[in-house]
């Protein structure tokens, strides 16, 4: 097995608050991974610093053997790393097929604007290429029929799934998913976990912040646990069900059988 | 080469002053509404013309009188503007509102020839003479401008922090809708501030009225130069306003020495652009930057 | 981007093929010099476009582009001695460096202290070619030639009505073409979610950069043809009124319409015209027009009266058609 991503001892402080303390990670190739911790945990915190939205206080990230600590987040998504967002980032004035080709810009697009007008046939030739695979992934997540509706009149479940698609059109091998199931309805939830597993079948990895346990257990092969930017815990999603920080940590004391601190508990 | 040096920080501080007026002015409206007044500068001409063209000559007022009562005029025609420009804008895009103000500026201005002439006017025996300072030649003008720009200020201070309504004012500037929600009536804050923003134009177009004179233009450097100095200050508070003007009042004056006198207006605007390249929150950015610092140092020891 | 089956479709190529048949109408020299300026105003509107329509920014520092443009030309003509023509070379590096120039700053001032610092740079620049002595100070330069083919001189109103009627067309392909292209995609995706972009992998700073690259070169060619077409420009011509009319004909187009910026550019250009008339107070009236076009229809004239004649058309009863279209 193949490690993809692995985060060193990364630290984030804000101001004089630690959010985020020596957490250590490791994503391993053909794995979902899942991230979960109580509010205000660090979890956002981290995959912000993954993906380069925040540059990290200390600490390494490497991707796929390539250290892309404080890489600007579009630097992160050219070397093959997705991401969607807690609260939808969609672009609300573009239609849904439009949505998806800004997504595939970076691999359909060479040189400026300039070059764009010089090179009429290859501009067309990418166009087309684009487009193809935009309707393609539409079709994947669900989204054909809406291909020409603006993505700000789409109901809330759809944008997700869109913002999905869209980091998908960017030829990732790694998906950071921020909450991908808040919000949605059991319905949608379970449509949104088959596409996940879709693609997960697709040969993308997948590592994933959830709060919602049913989505967690079932899809993910390994769990990390924050609480208070710290790691408390890792494993299977049995072994970490089971483990007492972890119950400690989100129901409180009264329930932590037997106070074992906050012992990283290695295993998977 | 004393005096000269003397006299230009005298009348760099009164300009400052008068930026930081200003700057103070367009703040209130900037946290009541979220908006710039783009007219701001038409404003202080408007209290210019009420003061000289209609208090003074049409009425025949005294000087202190017509003072009072343009100030007045002026703060009813803030309550008219808040009701039909700034509350219905006030959801709009930035841009719509921008937009709005300078024309706005543009129907004050078309207004102000059609009703007082192209003519510049100038207030008889008002703030004129001259002090000897040390040697010096000092407008007298200058110093009843510091004057009574540091009592404005000091009223302002006042009301914000010692009055439920300032209170009230201050919460709406942080967050509007969470205002609202308190019992806050936001329209009605809005209102007032318009109100109080547009009295402080009156003030400025009559204190500077023997200076540029009244005429369309009067304002329009003194008004872009109040946005530098609150860019300079950093945008959205009072203090950091006053220390913005005062600074660049003082530098532009000074820069006079070395420049020729046409690039004036040159340095302030290089002066904002290159706060807003290097430090975007103005002076205070840079305050807080260097606590960060110190902060740091002291922490790693 | 989609398919509009409606009459409103051959609306555009109508409104340009009027543009090309106007001058038969308006025979008189004055009008013409109008519709010129109108076609010149549409060309820096259409780059503006870009910055301001598509990935919205606000920039009020147009006119000093749209003079800088003018002043290389002018300048390279005559201190240089340089054919029109071949001064559209420094004129584009010009439009080129300025677009770097300003991009830079846009990436670190935002929102309405861009609108400051643009207004700042609009006066510096006004400043500098009223001041300085090579540049003819406050007089400006006269005696500019025209362009000319051969021995032919686009020199009377009428032969630069087409030669300006020419670049507007090529002005328009160029545009439409970027604007229906991924970097179109790219200016709208910044102003709607510039987070969301970078993530696909784009360096918003290429594409903000882009964007006012875009829109200078647009404003300069623009400029050396006003140059050239009027021989003769003052300073007092680039304010920080005509930036601000810039963005009008973009509101009073619906921001981000590609083919409002052309109507809009013919009403700023010629309603101050038709209201001349009025008399003493006619910028009263027509300040008070565009304020009332601003406030009330923020989206632009055709897109807000559509909206209003749909929502007549729901209350008369049956059913309103639910038709959201937002051409760009």
């Amino acid at each position: 097995m193949k490690t993809i991503l692995k985060i060193d001892n990364l630290t984030k402080v804000f101001g004089g608050l630690e959010a985020v303390k020596d957490v250590n990670i490791q994503v391993q190739e053909r794995e979902i991974h899942a991230l979960i911790g109580p509010n205000g945990a660090g979890k956002t915190t981290t995959l912000s610093m993954i993906n380069g939205t925040l540059t990290p206080t200390t600490g390494k990230i490497v991707f796929r053997g390539k250290d892309i600590t404080g890489c600007p987040p579009h630097r992160a998504a050219a070397e093959g790393l997705g991401r969607t967002f807690q609260n939808i980032k969609q672009f609300g004035s573009l239609t849904v097929l439009e949505n998806l080709m800004v997504g595939g810009m970076y691999h359909h697009n060479k040189g400026g604007v300039l070059h764009m007008l010089l090179h009429r046939k290859e501009t067309r030739e990418l166009e087309r290429q684009v487009r193809e695979k935009a309707e393609e992934i539409a079709c994947k997540i669900g989204v054909r029929n809406l291909c020409g509706e603006y993505a700000g009149n789409l109901p809330y479940g759809r944008q997700k799934v869109l913002e999905l698609g869209r980091a998908m059109m960017g030829d990732p091998r790694l998906i950071l998913l921020d909450e991908p199931a808040a919000g949605l309805n059991p319905s949608e939830r379970a449509e949104f976990v088959e596409i996940l597993n879709k693609i997960y079948e697709e040969g993308i990895d997948l590592f994933l912040i959830e709060h919602n346990m049913d989505v967690v257990m079932n899809i993910s092969h390994k769990i990390t646990v924050l609480n208070f930017g710290r790691k408390i815990a890792e494993g299977t999603p049995r072994k970490v069900a089971n483990n007492a920080a972890v119950i400690k940590a989100y129901l409180g004391d009264r329930y932590g059988k037997n106070d074992q601190g906050g012992e990283p508990n290695a295993g998977g | 080469m004393q005096n000269v040096l003397f006299q230009l920080i005298v009348s760099g501080t009164a300009m400052g002053f008068v930026y930081a007026l200003v700057a103070v002015e367009y703040t209130l409206i900037w946290n009541a509404c979220g908006l710039l007044n783009f007219s701001h500068e038409k404003i202080i001409m408007l209290g210019g013309y009420m003061f000289v063209g209609t208090c003074i000559t049409m009425f025949g007022m005294s000087n202190l009188l017509s003072a009072l009562l343009a100030i007045l005029l002026l703060g009813v025609f803030g309550i008219l503007i808040a009701v039909v420009i700034f509350i219905p804008l006030r959801n709009q895009s930035r841009l719509i509102a921008v937009v709005a103000t300078v024309m706005l500026g543009q129907i004050l201005n078309e207004a102000a020839v059609l009703v007082w002439g192209p003519v510049a006017l100038m207030p008889k025996n008002f703030l004129s003479g001259v002090f000897q300072i040390m040697g010096a030649t000092i407008a007298k003008s200058y110093v009843y401008i510091i004057m009574i720009s540091i009592f404005i200020i000091i009223a302002l201070q006042f009301v914000f922090k010692r009055t439920k309504f300032g209170k009230a004012m201050t919460c709406v500037s942080i967050h509007k809708t969470a205002a609202s929600l308190m019992g806050i009536n936001v329209k009605a804050s809005m209102v007032i501030t318009l109100m109080i923003s547009f009295m402080i134009c009156a003030v400025i177009g009559i204190i500077t009225a023997p200076i540029f004179t009244v005429k369309q233009q009067m304002a329009t450097m003194i008004a872009l130069k109040g946005f530098c100095a609150g860019v300079i200050g950093g945008f959205g508070s009072l203090p950091a306003a006053i220390a913005g003007g005062l600074i660049l009042g003082i530098v532009e004056n000074l820069a006079g020495l070395v420049l020729p006198a046409v690039f004036k207006d040159a340095v302030a605007f290089t002066l904002m652009i290159l706060f807003m390249m290097f430090s975007p929150k103005g002076l205070i950015g840079v305050k807080q930057e260097m606590d960060r610092k110190r902060q740091l140092r002291t922490g790693e020891v | 981007m989609k398919d509009k089956r409606s009459i409103l479709k051959y609306f555009p190529l109508l409104m340009l093929g009027m543009i090309g048949i106007l001058p038969l109408f308006m025979t008189s020299n004055y009008y013409q010099t109008i519709c010129c300026q109108a076609m010149l105003y549409a060309v820096v509107a259409l780059g503006l476009n870009f910055i301001v329509g598509l990935s919205g920014l606000m920039t009020l520092g147009t006119a000093a582009i749209y003079g800088l443009g003018a002043y290389t030309s002018a300048l390279c003509c005559t201190k240089l001695g340089m054919n029109p023509w071949a001064a559209l070379v420094p004129v584009l590096f010009m439009g080129w460096l300025i677009g770097k120039g300003l991009g830079y700053p846009s990436l670190r001032v935002q929102g309405v202290y861009l609108s400051l610092a643009t207004i700042g740079f609009n006066e510096i620049v006004r400043s500098f070619l009223t001041n300085l002595e090579w540049t003819g100070s406050g007089t400006g330069i006269r005696n500019i030639e025209p362009y000319r083919i051969g021995d032919f001189a686009f020199d009377t109103q009428i032969r630069s009505y087409y030669l300006i009627y020419a670049v507007l067309l090529l002005f328009i392909g160029i545009a439409w073409k970027i604007v229906n292209s991924r970097w179109g995609r790219a200016f709208v995706a910044v102003k709607d979610n510039p987070e969301a972009l970078q993530i696909c992998g784009i360096d918003i700073a290429n594409v903000k950069i882009t964007a006012f690259t875009l829109s200078s070169v647009f404003a300069v060619v623009a400029g050396a043809m006003y140059a050239h077409f009027n021989r003769y420009i003052t300073p007092a011509t680039y304010t920080t009124d005509l930036s601000i009319s810039f963005v009008v004909m973009l509101i009073i187009g619906g921001l981000g319409n590609f083919w409002g910026c052309i109507y809009g550019a013919y009403i700023v250009a010629f309603l101050p015209q038709l209201l001349r008339p009025i008399g003493l107070s006619y910028k009263l009236i027509y300040a008070l027009i565009m304020m009332c076009l601003v406030v009330f229809f923020p989206n632009g004239l055709i897109r807000d009266m559509k909206k209003y004649l749909t929502f007549k058309r729901a209350l008369k009863g049956g059913a309103a058609s639910e038709n959201n279209s937002q051409d760009r």
